[in-house]
């Protein structure tokens, strides 16, 4: 019995004392140098297990050197340790209970033992970018252009015209071979995205390999690159279809060839459903020089809507386009194309002519127009591409031969018009660019012949008492040759100093060397039924020679630093030598004039989001042959004009500055811009009405015209919408003098206008578009009242539906509203649907246009002071079939 | 009418000759070559212009890995170079493209020496700097495809650390495990007491000794000390485009920019994506997976 009690006393102690190191204890102290005494802060304490496996706690020396720690575990001894950067390690083994604990330490520098770390490696980098867009050719696109019109950025315009952020781009290769040129809606429309591996995209690009790295460019090119499958094959599509109201046909065939030396691009397309396919062919970038056309029939004005609606057409294009690698970096290209078009318009327009001291004159006309046109154009061009040479030198020859014919009915009168102009010139354009060092010599020469002999037969001729005419001729015949050899030769010197990283200058020398000689002849005389004429008078003749010799000298300077600033001066003189020799009136006259064009750009960026830019240009100028004629010259059924012989003088100033901002922490984006600008001129071409017939005349009476533009733009994207809100303004006005029946009447004249329209992506399947446009435009006589002011709206809304990718269903609707024109015609709305299916090699489509069957498209607008309203008869509510397959 | 659009053309026919050479030309398209569709492209800054904040005594190498999407996870070296005063850690791929285009502002040209390329690795796109022993913490994020950082301050951030009872060798010096709550994540780490500095690779730090080795407890993230080295040069804080923010308003934009990136950067249709891996555009249905380091 007592020894149980003792084993319990005993036990309780144990308990007791085991409880007592239970109990929190607490350790602290100093920590001193042990050399200055000093007190060391920021150094550490560390409370571990004895074995210094464990870590109970730590904590850092404050200013005073003093630490303090609590430790609450039941082990019997632990140990304290100092440690610190620039200490001696020190570490302190104690009983677990609460004590003081100073330490003196010792300054020890630390040597830390080294590990050593291999380098990684580095990634290369491509400087081409490139994507294949198979993600897009599955099934919802077949031409590359379907296949661009996806990718973010990029617009296909219908076209085929390829623009990048609005800016088009400068270069359209296949296979890095520049086989279209401009001309490549021939490859966007009708190369199949099966074929295309890769679309690749060069930034920055510079298409000349010899200016590279001397002259920055921030435009893009493309380059499309063929799946293997597809290089050294043929292949083709076909496309049919037919519809109705009217009975209608859609073929297209196209064969293409893509070797690693050899390409070509050959199609035939004919329709007569609006689709304009001439415009593929129509070069986008460059463009030439085409001679004046004076004369044709009266044609109603053509509507703001897209051609299918209106367009009533009868076309057979027929294109080839072949490439030759002749050797590394010299290719030979050559292209040709004739194009068939016969147009129909059926139209109604009523002019309104205000004339000071009386009423208005009012001419209300029927009009009626046919349209033949045939063109051709044959090209042959050599270009050789190398980092220090660049060669390009292109021969072309095209033909065009228009026949119209128009009927107009005003008021009780019937006018029939035949208009012919055949039309073939000859071109040359010849480029030459060498770089060595930091020097550039670019030599250009552009060359072209062109002769053209319109003729426009007038039955019958509402003003006779202009001649002296006979009986029997009732009729009257203009006609107008011409011919022109022009060609302009320039020289470029350019020097640059300091790097693209950094500032650097650029100077420049241009020269330049330009000779026009022209040639025209036209005579207006009467006509008979039988298509004879008697001479014409003097006064409707002209005989004219003239030649322009000028010598152009240019010094130009830019200084840019990085990418934040530019500004750039440019000075050219041009010394000009005219001789003019008119053989009707036996005057000979020779000038000299020396004309200065100076022009300031500067551009540059504020921060990160802030982009800014300003120009100055100031231009002197004189006019052309067609300024100048003293004979006259009928330009259509109700217009006479001269010009008197006398020679045109132009003064021009234009300013503009612009500012942009874009955000993209905000999703904000916006732009400012203003532009004024004056124009001086020595000559006023005045109009005299006689009845309804203009008759328009060079007077000399110095005047200016001028005014300016204020724009805005802002734009957001909302994304818990998942839309884009864009929203636009702008504002202008301009104030010019206008001759009429003698009078001087200052005008102004302006236009206000504000844009609202909305993007949005429902889900990927649904994709919803809304644009509304608003306009208000007033012309106003000083002095006398203003012209009812037009105000004019335009919506549209687009609506489509993905379906299983398979399956696109779209609807589409626009309304126009102007109140100028009265009743009911002043809202016009448009609804159209399409369906689109596509499979593994063919598409089907069935499109409906103008299913609200509307008429007529009504116009109105201003121009100084006269006011017209246009009517326009459109194709009719129309089902098209179209099947479109893939030959191989 | 006829005539005066004549003459008007005829008139300023000679406009475009004479202006040819110095036409605004307008703001053109950026195409952007992405890895993939989840790595950004980090732009390199000029390292020219700095401020010198300290000397490093101590640069830590870490073999840091991180999660890059749904289920990969990418490795890259992170550095760690510790002063008196001063503790910086940043991106080893960062830094060397910094420096590369340091250099090539220096020559003059735009591309890189023969030789040298710029790292397309993928990389955290923050750089810390802190104010040792307590002082405050600076982050600089960079932006994807932006010319500026994001520049953030936060207070000292005691962390609480609960000590473990694993032990590691790492690096040749024996490490003692704690555990702590940052951010929103539960973090593991290994520090060795013979380095006696609270320092630790991102924002961990606090502890009576260097960590060498940090997880996070999903198994997400790693660093892991691969190289030490006495001395590492200079601290320097450098002088490139920043935007002040508070780190509330950073973590909004960080996750509004992985979910719709293209909405974000693609300046209204100025600058479009390419994934080179699938060789796609990236549109407006691009995300990058968010998977932020600090989740709160």
């Amino acid at each position: 019995m007592k020894s149980y009690r003792h084993l319990i006393i005993f036990c309780l102690f144990a308990l007791l004392a085991a409880s007592s190191a239970m109990a929190q204890c607490v350790i602290s102290g100093t920590v001193r140098n042990r050399k200055t005494g000093n007190r060391i802060s920021s150094v550490n304490v560390m409370l571990q297990s004895p074995n210094r496996r464990a870590m109970y706690g730590y904590v850092i020396t404050g200013d005073d050197g003093s630490y303090r720690l609590e430790y609450k575990g039941d082990a019997d001894s632990l140990a304290v340790v100092v440690s610190g950067f620039n200490i001696r390690e020190k570490v302190r083994l104690i009983t677990a209970r609460s004590q003081q604990v100073d330490f003196a330490v010792e300054e020890n520098e630390l040597k830390i033992r080294e590990v050593v770390v291999k380098a990684p490696a580095v990634v290369r980098k491509n400087d081409t970018l490139s994507y294949t867009v198979a993600k897009y050719a599955d099934v919802t696109d077949h031409s590359i252009g379907d296949v661009l019109q996806k990718m973010p950025g990029m617009e296909v315009l219908e076209s085929g015209e390829v623009k990048y952020n609005g800016k088009s781009i400068n270069k359209f290769y296949i296979e890095d071979l520049d086989m279209l040129e401009g001309r490549y809606g021939l490859a966007t429309k009708n190369i199949r995205a099966k074929d295309i591996a890769r679309v690749e995209v060069y930034e920055n690009h510079q298409p000349i390999k010899a200016l590279r790295g001397l002259s920055s460019t921030d435009a893009a090119a493309l380059n499309l690159r063929l799946k293997d499958s597809s290089k050294g094959t043929w292949s083709g599509t076909l496309q049919l279809g037919g519809g109705y109201k009217p009975w209608m046909w859609n073929v297209e065939a196209s064969a293409m060839y893509f070797g690693r030396k050899f390409q070509m691009i050959n199609t035939y397309k004919t329709n007569n459903t609006g689709d304009d396919v001439a415009s593929e062919l129509d070069s986008f970038y460059g463009s030439t020089d085409p001679m004046a056309s004076l004369l044709g029939i009266q044609t109603p004005s053509q509507p703001p809507l897209k051609e299918r609606r209106y367009l009533d057409n009868n076309i057979h294009a027929v294109a080839l386009n072949t490439i030759v690698k002749l050797r590394k970096e010299l290719n030979l290209t050559a292209n040709a194309h004739y194009i068939h078009d016969f147009r129909t318009a059926l139209g109604h327009s009523t002019t309104t002519y205000y004339r000071p001291g009386d009423l208005p004159l009012i001419i209300p006309e029927q009009i009626f127009a046919q349209n033949r046109s045939d063109r051709t154009e044959f090209s042959l061009r050599l270009n050789s591409n190398t980092s220090n040479h660049y060669l390009y030198e292109k021969l072309s020859f095209s033909g065009a031969w228009d026949a119209d014919f128009g009927r107009v009915l005003n008021r009780n009168d019937q006018v029939d018009q035949r208009f012919h102009q055949p039309n073939i010139s000859l071109h040359n354009l010849f480029t030459d660019i060498r770089h060595w060092g930091r020097w550039m010599l670019q030599l250009n020469s552009n060359t072209d012949y062109a002769s053209q002999n319109s003729s426009l037969r007038i039955r019958p001729m509402l003003y006779p008492e202009i001649f002296d005419t006979p009986d029997g001729f009732s009729d009257a015949r203009q006609g107008l040759d011409a011919r022109r050899f022009h060609t302009l030769n320039t020289a470029n010197a350019s020097y640059t100093t300091g790097s693209m990283t950094s500032g650097h200058w650029t100077f420049s020398l241009n020269a330049a060397l330009n000779l026009q000689i022209e040639r025209m002849n036209s005579d207006l005389a009467p006509m008979n039924d039988a298509g004879e004429t008697t001479p014409a008078e003097d006064k409707f003749r002209n005989d004219i020679r003239w030649r322009r010799l000028s010598l152009k000298l240019g010094p130009g300077i830019r200084y840019a630093y990085k990418e934040q600033f530019s500004i750039s001066l440019n000075l050219p003189l041009d010394l000009i030598n005219l001789h003019t020799d008119d053989d009707i009136t036996h005057q000979k006259a020779t000038t000299r004039d020396l004309l200065v064009q100076p022009s300031l750009f500067l551009e540059g960026r504020i921060g990160y989001n802030l982009k800014y830019s300003a120009h100055a240009f100031y231009g002197e100028s004189i006019g052309e042959l067609y300024d100048s004629y003293s004979g006259c010259i009928m330009t259509n059924y109700r217009m006479i004009s001269s010009k008197r012989g006398d020679l045109s003088r132009n003064r021009q100033q234009n300013y503009s500055a612009s500012l942009s901002y874009g955000n993209a922490l905000s999703a904000l984006f916006g732009s400012l811009d203003a532009m004024w600008w004056q124009s001086r001129r020595n000559l006023m071409y005045g109009t005299t009405y006689e009845g309804s017939l203009s008759r328009i005349e060079a007077v000399h009476r110095p005047n200016t015209t001028d005014g300016y533009t204020l724009n805005a733009t802002l734009s957001k994207r909302i994304d818990p919408l998942a839309t884009t809100v864009n929203l636009s303004g702008g504002f202008s006005q301009s104030w010019q003098k206008v001759l009429r029946q003698d009078v001087v009447l200052p005008t102004s004249y302006y236009v206000a206008s504000a844009e609202f329209g909305f993007k949005t992506h429902f889900t990927k399947a649904v994709r919803l578009d809304y644009k509304a446009c608003y306009s208000r435009s007033q012309s106003r006589i000083k002095g006398q009242g203003s012209l009812d002011a037009i105000d004019w709206l335009n919506q549209t809304a687009d609506l489509s539906l993905i379906i299983r990718k398979r399956f696109i269903c779209r609807l589409g609707g626009e309304h126009y509203y102007n109140n100028a024109i009265g009743g009911a015609d002043r809202n016009m709305f448009f609804l159209d649907a399409a369906l689109t299916c596509k499979s593994k090699r063919t598409e089907y489509s069935v499109e409906a246009t103008n299913l609200l069957d509307t008429h007529t498209f009504n116009s109105s607008s201003q121009s100084d002071i006269t006011h017209y309203i246009h009517t326009y008869t459109l194709r009719p509510a129309a089902v098209l079939f179209k099947i479109k397959f893939n030959l191989k | 009418m006829k005539r005066f659009l004549l003459l008007l053309t005829a008139a300023i026919g000679l406009m475009p000759v004479a202006i040819a050479q110095n036409t605004p030309l307008p703001r053109s398209l950026t195409v952007r070559v992405l890895a993939n569709s989840e790595s950004v492209t980090l732009n390199p800054f000029d390292l020219s212009k700095r401020t010198v904040l300290d000397t490093a005594r101590l640069s830590v190498t870490y073999r840091h890995t991180f999660p890059l999407g749904k289920k990969t996870s990418k490795e890259t070296p992170m550095i760690l170079d510790i002063g008196t005063r001063h503790a910086t850690f940043y991106s080893w791929h960062t830094y060397h493209n910094d420096s590369l285009k340091t250099v090539c502002n220096r020559l003059g040209q735009l591309n890189p020496p023969e030789g040298k390329h710029y790292s397309l690795h993928p990389s955290p796109t923050y750089t810390l700097y802190r104010e040792l022993p307590d002082g405050e913490m600076t982050t600089l994020e960079r932006v994807p495809f932006e010319d500026y950082a994001v520049e953030y301050t936060e207070p000292y951030r005691p962390l609480k650390w609960e000590f473990g009872t694993d032990h590691q060798t790492i690096c040749g010096y024996e490490c003692m495990q704690a555990t702590t709550t940052c951010y929103g994540r539960t973090w593991t780490v290994w520090f060795t007491t013979e380095i006696p500095i609270a320092a630790g690779p991102w924002k961990l730090h606090g502890l009576p000794g260097l960590i060498l080795k940090a997880e996070d407890t999903e198994g997400l993230f790693l660093f892991e000390a691969v190289g030490i080295t006495n001395g590492g040069g200079e601290i320097c804080k450098y002088d490139y485009p920043t935007r002040r923010m508070t780190r509330d308003k950073w973590r909004r934009f960080e996750k509004n920019f992985h979910e719709t990136p293209y909405s974000v950067f693609g300046h209204e249709n100025t600058c479009f994506f390419l994934d080179k891996t699938t060789q796609k555009t990236l549109d407006d249905s691009w995300t990058l997976t968010y998977n932020p380091i600090e989740r709160e």
